[in-house]
């Protein structure tokens, strides 16, 4: 995100955020029972205050009174390294356990910071999630996927 | 008398082996959590969340509570040593605390900080303790129409009078209400914003919220925009000369004074009286020129005013349900876990957890100082941990919190989004609290609408008419139309 573009994009959002909640409010069924507040009366202030809120964004954008600069520069591969690492895991834990997915996670996750020394950090990942999962699982009763684990 | 018979029958609760060992476990976790870089106490609290999943409410509060202050306690070394300030209420910590580190007094920075933290925690605690019991008796009085009222007076403050921008603020605090009207509708039973995903009929977690917002969102941050960050080590001795000790007595018990009663305010919040407890020092001092520099007052009051707020945020949070900071929204979410509805009737009903909890909180406070006293080594060395495994770690916990709840794939899907979103807050500096606030209190205040409505008959001057709400609504409206009006008569003629 540019400089420039940013800003908007974040008003644009809002803007956005705001008609799907107006607009959803009147896909919803039901009448007020006693007062005036149905279930449609708290969706319909929300949308239009979150649209209101968001042209004032884009005014203030467009103006540049808003919204400070962020610091320092952007890293660009780091995001999709961190989110392909969530979205893998997130795919992985119910077939492989969590154990495995937590460990890819740390990996992609470590990448995403720049350290590349893989096969350390395979180690370190492979051992923190093992220790979380005894702890949290064994050790705490927590329900948790353990993959091939779950046959100990 | 009263209170202190109540009281005692807390410490009887609190000081039993196995809760003292959840102080304890809770103190120690806290703070290691609450040192990490990045991760402040509400994180914290969320992230530890899963550990008392299987413990027994009374048991889990009071670990809940060690948490809460050991993470105020680890941020404070954070903020001294890396300068990375865990939330906003640490950032006036940062700046002097810093700067006496790199004077290599980062030993006594950190000592006056603890110091400070233990004497405004147990003065807060104190004062919780005392002013717990008339709350409940006002918060008696209340119906629908005053909680509502209040209710938008919270939602005022968090967003309007808190950060530095209205505007951001009012975006988080509606995007909060609208995360809160996801689910089904209490009262109507009409799904809301489900997008037919049956995963959100029971609308989204806080938890999922804090972990998104918080980990996810940080993380990404971090590894776009800060990937390194200096640990200054400690030098010199290790603890605060008599001079240090001269300079800092009067800051702590200042700060406690700003600290505690600003946060017990339905208002709350704990960076306002930190800043005015730094304004108050650097008039105060006979050593001015050292403001800026590392002057001690400048960390040892913030830091007291720090703590004592966040003593002071559980005065409107266990007496009337009302959070009023990101860590109140998460412990308000936990008690709701429980079936519990902090409030004037959880004293009347549950006084062992209560009282437990508050005699919990002077416990874990002395815990807290010989934690941090002579640990204080070890905690730096956590420190140390790189950034890329730090920030690996960190996503492996908010991994594990955001799907030990339910168990479910989809609350993962849903923290990946909260977490984008969380980013893009970060980047542009919208502030977070108010999503919580919102999210939490949103369905809350709906229901008090209605069933005030209901009272009335659907008459809407109830707001108006009772003196009480009355008041609150007018404090509300003075907050929002008073500071623009001021600016717009005092107009400055140099545009800053």
């Amino acid at each position: 995100m540019g400089r420039e573009v940013g800003p908007l994009a974040v008003g644009a959002g809002v803007t956005g955020l705001g008609l799907f909640f107006l607009l959803g409010a009147l896909t919803i069924p039901g009448e007020a029972l006693y007062a005036a507040v149905g279930p449609r009366a708290y969706p319909t202030v929300i949308g239009a205050g979150l649209i209101a809120l968001g042209v004032s964004f884009l005014i203030a954008a467009r103006r540049g009174t808003e919204f400070p600069a962020a610091a320092g520069p952007a890293e660009r591969g780091a995001i999709p390294w961190i989110l392909g690492g969530l979205v893998l895991a997130t795919a992985l834990i119910t077939p492989l356990g969590f154990p495995v997915a937590a460990t890819v996670l740390f990996l992609f996750a470590v990448r995403g910071f720049g350290s590349r020394r893989w096969a350390r950090n395979v180690l370190y990942g492979a051992v923190l999630s093992l220790v979380v999962y005894v702890v949290f699982a064994r050790a705490l009763g927590i329900s948790l996927p353990g993959g091939p684990l779950d046959r100990w | 008398m009263e209170t202190l018979a109540a009281l005692g029958q807390g410490f009887a609760v609190a000081a039993q082996p196995v809760h003292l060992l959840f102080a304890f476990i809770g103190a120690v976790l806290g703070t290691a959590v609450g040192v990490l870089p990045g991760i402040g106490p509400a994180l914290t609290v969320a992230l530890l969340l899963p550990v008392t999943y299987n413990l027994a409410p009374t048991a889990s509060f009071i670990m809940f509570c060690g948490v809460y202050y050991g993470a105020m306690y680890g941020g404070s070394t954070t903020s001294i040593l890396i300068k990375t300030p865990g939330e906003s209420a640490s950032i006036i910590t940062a700046l002097e605390g810093h700067q006496m580190a790199r004077r290599g007094r980062g030993a006594a920075a950190l000592a006056t900080a603890a110091v400070g933290s233990f004497v405004a925690g147990t003065l807060a605690t104190v004062g919780l303790t005392f002013l717990a019991p008339p709350m409940v008796s006002v918060a008696l009085a209340f119906g629908p129409a005053e909680y509502f009222s209040l209710m938008l007076l919270a939602f005022t403050t968090v967003s309007a009078v808190l950060g530095e921008s209205r505007l951001r603020g009012a975006i988080s605090l509606f995007f909060g209400l609208g995360l809160g009207l996801i689910g089904i509708d209490t009262q109507t039973g009409q799904a809301r914003f489900t997008l037919g995903q049956p995963a959100l009929l029971d609308g989204i977690g806080v938890v999922l919220v804090v972990v998104g917002l918080f980990a996810v969102g940080e993380t990404l941050y971090a590894a776009s925009r800060e990937r390194d960050a200096e640990v200054t080590p400690i030098r010199g001795s290790v603890w605060m000369t008599p001079e240090e000790w001269r300079r800092s007595w009067k800051p702590w018990l200042r700060g406690t004074a700003f600290g505690f009663p600003i946060g017990a305010l339905p208002a709350g919040g704990a960076e306002i009286p930190t800043f005015l407890s730094y304004l108050a020092e650097k008039r105060l001092t006979k050593h001015p020129e050292e403001f800026g520099k590392g002057a001690i007052e400048g960390v040892a009051g913030p830091e007291a005013a720090n703590n004592a707020a966040a003593a002071g945020v559980l005065v409107p949070l266990l007496t009337l349900g009302l959070p009023t900071s990101a860590t109140a929204a998460i412990l308000l979410a936990a008690f709701q876990g429980y079936g519990l509805q902090p409030g004037p009737l959880l004293f009347e009903q549950r006084p062992d957890l209560v009282w437990g909890l508050i005699a919990s909180l002077y416990i874990g406070n002395v815990m807290l100082l010989i934690l941090n006293l002579p640990l204080a080594p070890l905690w730096v060395r956590l420190l140390m941990i790189p950034r890329p495994q730090l920030y690996g770690g960190i996503l492996v916990f908010a991994f594990l919190g955001a799907y030990a709840a339910n168990n479910s794939v989809a609350d993962l899907v849903i923290l990946m989004v909260i977490g984008l979103i969380g980013y893009v807050m970060r980047l542009y500096d919208f502030p977070a609290a108010p999503v919580l606030v919102g999210m939490i209190l949103g369905p809350l205040s709906e229901q008090q609408l209605r069933r005030a409505l209901a009272i009335s008959q659907g008459d809407p001057s109830v707001f108006v008419t009772r003196p009480i709400a009355a008041s609150l609504v007018a404090i509300t409206i003075a907050i929002l139309i008073v500071p623009p009006l001021l600016s717009r008569i005092m107009r400055s003629p140099v545009k800053a």
